[in-house]
């Protein structure tokens, strides 16, 4: 319930509004894109469940250390992504800023080395999207581990990449604001609010992945 | 911006526990603790780096929607999938 000094404060009625309802309509999508991707895991449970050696076999033939480096590059991302909405809330622009570009930053290391994996996995012969090296696969049947690893890290990357366009975008937006005004910090809550969710849910979905793909079968 | 840093700090540990409980051979509980480590870390970003420590009820109820719905289609695809009798000359195992 809203005190009367509020109700008659339309900046703040307007303000409270947006930020909770850009907030729920952001976790709603999130809820959707947790059953985009769940759809994907699903097939990758019950293949594992027929075909557990393979995926033992397959998990072996990943990069564990670019994986693990890829995953705290991810966590600092989040981190920085965190930083610029909570200066944003203290109404900082340029820390604002330089959090977003960082957060950017961090986004596209983690593509670059996910890149350089992928190069790594079509020299290998495993990267599902140009085929595979049949003296490589032994046996045969690992090659679903390796569509399904190409299949989700690939979404994954997509999802990043969209991210950092969008970070990129937003902080030359917020840069480029000349006046620096307490208004006009307030109007790029939700878009910072929604991009940092999207950024976060992003993060979570590759905690997932290094354990579902990288620490299979033997310990390293 | 203590709680960020001390949540990320929190989030490293835990990908270095992931790391060290990787180089141990506990058979299927590798997995099993891998995907509890993930899940943790999960909560502490949702919680506090997706601020739902502070969100509205709405927001809430969105995010444990989100995933009671992926635990109702895990359910039942499993049930599907995992319990199937095979049919003769079917492809299905």
């Amino acid at each position: 319930m809203r005190s009367p000094e509020a109700i008659n404060s339309r900046v703040l009625i307007d303000s409270d509004y947006d930020v909770v309802t850009t907030q729920f309509g952001m976790w709603i999508f999130i809820a959707m894109e947790m059953l985009f991707f769940g759809g994907a895991l699903f097939l990758y449970s019950s293949e594992r469940h027929f075909y557990p050696e393979v995926f033992a076999i397959g998990s072996a033939h990943l990069e564990l250390g670019i994986a693990a480096t890829n995953t705290a590059v991810l966590l600092t991302s989040s981190l920085t992504m965190a930083l610029s909405v909570h200066f944003l809330e203290a109404k900082r622009k340029h820390y604002v800023v330089g959090f977003l570009i960082l957060t950017a930053v961090l986004g596209a290391a983690f593509l670059g080395l996910k890149g350089y994996e992928y190069l790594l996995d079509y020299r290998h012969g495993t990267l599902a999207i140009v085929g595979y090296n049949p003296d490589f696969l032994a046996p045969k049947e690992v090659a679903l581990f390796f569509s399904l690893y190409f299949l989700l890290t690939a979404l994954h990357a997509v999802h990043l990449t969209i991210a950092v366009i969008w970070c990129t975008f937003l902080a030359c937006r917020i840069g480029a604001t000349k006046i620096y005004q307490e208004s006009t910090m307030t109007k790029w809550r939700g878009p910072v609010d929604v991009l940092g969710l999207y950024w976060h849910f992003v993060d979570i979905v590759w905690v997932f992945l290094l354990p579902l793909f990288y620490l299979l079968g033997e310990g390293k | 911006m203590k709680t960020l840093v001390a949540t990320y700090l929190a989030l490293l540990l835990l990908l270095g526990l992931t790391l060290l409980a990787h180089k141990f051979e506990l058979g299927p509980w590798n997995s099993t603790i891998g995907l509890a480590i993930a899940a943790s870390k999960a909560l502490l970003v949702a919680w506090f780096f997706m601020s739902l420590n502070t969100s509205s009820t709405s927001a809430r109820l969105a995010a444990i929607g989100g995933v009671l719905w992926i635990f109702f289609f895990y359910f039942l695809g499993a049930l599907d999938v995992f319990y199937r009798p095979a049919m003769p000359g079917s492809w299905w195992k």
